[in-house]
């Protein structure tokens, strides 16, 4: 057990490392692209097309309120994008050493979210630049991350097994997360949503989670429990599922890939 | 007798073989097979002990890699059981397990993790493997600047530095430089000789006999003979000859690069390439290299140009050089006679450093020279003898 807290630490290193290693800028780009982003985003949104946070959103600033959802999304996107190749991408290792295969789906999760972790450690700077930065619910992302950790990682299981035996799957995985992005109050407020919808908005679970970051992050009060429910339950699922598939899958690994 | 190290029962293994990827879904999907099975091992036992050397030898295809990964704990068997009491560690195909844009230091602790190290281990360690893997200043290096030699270097390395209670290798020995073989060679045995437990596969019977206190030949899948290495490699040896397409083993060819500090710069008979038998051969080589303080020995095989050898020429084992003291040198070789008959042959020349093991640089004279003979010879060497009448037999 413990062995497996120390090789997974090795592996995530790897996968940090590996990631910028050879590259110019090397860890800088860890601040520079989310930046990037969230400029298109607020040039597309904001300044094109007028969307601006509504009242009781706690901000007046497009880009602090799109950070906000970008933060989870992103981390959620990169974890589960990079999960479903890390065993086919791994194949060398996979094919010629006897290891727990599912680190390497840990590692790019927990990778994703050292990714983030940077990310929120700039914004939280900005924010208090501003004078916008309250920490009296940052406590908040205290429930927020460890259910977003598990959803990526039960998706992340899910898609990786599947991977090896369905190649496709990576591709599919594409366009599935791109529609999820656009499905979720990232880039646009709840309150935007015709009212017909929203029922059916608020069954997705990272609305649920960028309904927590946004409350911690800008101030609010914690949402009330029930409302926490399709996070709660489709982390649960995703994990029980995604490991039962991974299991069951995991012997043919090196003949496979 | 001591528990084996090693066990397996009744090992299968049935890859399922599928014409299309679209097939594998529609099996899954619809539950009915759309595979042809291959059975790659049929029903293995075997038992190794602990310290003991165990080769496993076939041709292409006979399973000795798929049995291999499975006792390394790789890929799961589809019936039958596995036990090994101990830590493995392996080093299966060629190719390497590492992270190419990371360094070789770095990839060292991500290896022998893997192969059950903890952390402080790993610490420990480190310096020995990079010392016996000799890369230098290369280890700081990302491994994709690595030759395939350094990486196998690294591998290998590891590998044996880890000293696990079993070690797996997969024909990983036939590349590296001479040199680096050497060295292996002379650890793997001391590994055993401590009380190691080597399970090795190769195409090379040379290893088979060093290691190997017994062997296991393997055909299409199942075991065609077990038991001791002098009673195993010369059956299978016979049976290649028998089928007929046995390569004489290619000699290992390492050319210097033009970077070297030393190297062949002309090798040529003086007896020019037409052979009078029992006449004296000589064969002059010449070589250059930076430093007047470098020795060197030579080597000179004799082959057919079907790869038999016939004849090697040491200079280290006949008491001749190491030659020293210049940065070109050239050296005469003279055979007084060579008892052969007939055809052409092949010649190889090695320079090699002072210790007599480490290849500077080859060159090889392909149809070097044709023998001239009177008579119409049967075989072909002319070996001195003499016939007696011993009159009426009683």
């Amino acid at each position: 057990m413990n062995h497996s807290f120390f090789l997974l630490g090795e592996f995530t290193r790897r996968d940090f490392k590996g990631r910028y290693a050879g590259s110019v800028m090397g860890f800088l780009w860890s601040f520079v692209q989310p930046l990037w982003s969230l400029a298109l985003f607020t040039f597309v949104f904001s300044t094109v097309m007028k969307v601006s946070p509504v009242i009781g959103a706690r901000t007046e600033h497009f880009s602090i309120f799109l950070f906000c959802g970008l933060l989870p999304w992103m981390a959620v996107h990169e974890g589960i994008l990079r999960a479903t190749t890390s065993i086919t991408e791994n194949a060398g290792l996979v094919k010629k050493m006897s290891f727990p295969s599912g680190l390497l789906v840990w590692a790019v999760v927990l990778a994703a979210l050292l990714h983030e972790a940077i990310a929120l450690g700039l914004f939280l700077v900005v924010l208090a630049v501003m004078g916008e930065l309250s920490l009296s619910s940052l406590w908040i992302l205290a429930i927020a991350v460890p259910l977003q950790v598990g959803l990526t990682a039960g998706i992340g299981f899910l898609a990786a097994a599947i991977n090896v035996v369905f190649r496709d799957t990576a591709q599919i995985n594409g366009m599935l997360l791109q529609g999820w992005f656009f499905l979720t109050p990232i880039v646009y407020p709840l309150s935007f949503v015709p009212y017909a919808i929203v029922p059916i908005m608020i069954l997705n679970p990272l609305t649920v989670l960028v309904g927590l970051y946004r409350a911690a992050l800008l101030g609010g009060g914690m949402p009330p429990l029930a409302s926490l429910t399709p996070l709660v339950l489709a982390t649960a699922l995703s994990l029980v599922v995604g490991n039962a598939v991974f299991r069951r899958l995991k012997p043919v690994f090196a003949d496979e890939i | 007798m001591s528990q084996p190290v090693v066990s397996a029962r009744a090992l299968s293994k049935i890859y399922r073989v599928y014409a299309r990827p679209v097939d594998r879904l529609v099996e899954g999907l619809l539950r009915r097979p759309r595979h042809t099975p291959f059975e790659a091992l049929r029903s293995i036992d075997l038992e190794v002990p602990r310290g003991e050397g165990f080769g496993i030898i076939g041709e292409n295809g006979a399973g000795k890699s798929t049995l291999l990964k499975i006792l390394a704990g790789v890929t799961a068997p589809t019936s039958g059981v596995v036990e090994i009491r101990g830590t493995v560690a392996s080093i299966l195909e060629l190719g390497s397990a590492f992270h190419n844009e990371l360094t070789g230091r770095q990839n060292i602790a991500l290896n022998a993790a893997m192969f059950g190290l903890d952390r402080n281990q790993v610490i420990e360690r480190t310096p020995g493997i990079i010392d016996f893997s000799e890369l230098g200043h290369f280890i700081d290096q990302p491994v994709k600047t690595y030759s395939t030699g350094m990486v196998m270097r690294l591998g290998f390395s590891i590998a044996i530095q880890v000293a696990p209670d079993v070690l797996i290798i997969d024909e990983a020995l036939s590349v590296g430089d001479g040199y680096f073989q050497k060295k292996c060679m002379v650890h793997l045995k001391r590994y055993v000789d401590g009380g190691g437990t080597l399970l090795i596969c190769s195409h090379a019977m040379y290893y088979i006999s060093a290691f190997c206190k017994r062997a296991l030949w393997m055909r299409e899948g199942g075991i065609e003979s077990l038991g001791p290495t002098q009673q195993v490699v010369p059956r299978y040896e016979a049976y290649l000859d028998n089928k007929g397409d046995r390569k004489g083993e290619q000699p290992e060819i390492i050319e210097a690069p033009p970077s070297s500090p030393a190297r062949l710069t002309d090798v040529h008979l003086v007896t020019g390439s037409t052979y009078r038998h029992a006449s004296p051969l000589e064969l002059e080589i010449d070589w250059s290299c930076a430093d007047p303080e470098m020795a060197f020995h030579l080597a000179v095989g004799l082959n057919r140009p079907d790869e038999v050898e016939v004849a090697s020429f040491l200079s280290h084992r006949s008491e001749a050089g190491p030659w020293t003291g210049c940065t070109r040198h050239k050296v005469r070789l003279e055979i007084p006679a060579l008892p052969l008959v007939k055809k052409s042959f092949k010649l190889y020349i090695f320079l090699l450093a002072e210790d007599g093991l480490h290849i500077h640089d080859t060159r090889i004279l392909d149809d070097a020279f044709t023998v001239e003979y009177d008579d119409y010879p049967f075989g072909i060497v002319a070996i001195p003898h003499r016939w007696h009448d011993l009159g009426e037999s009683s």
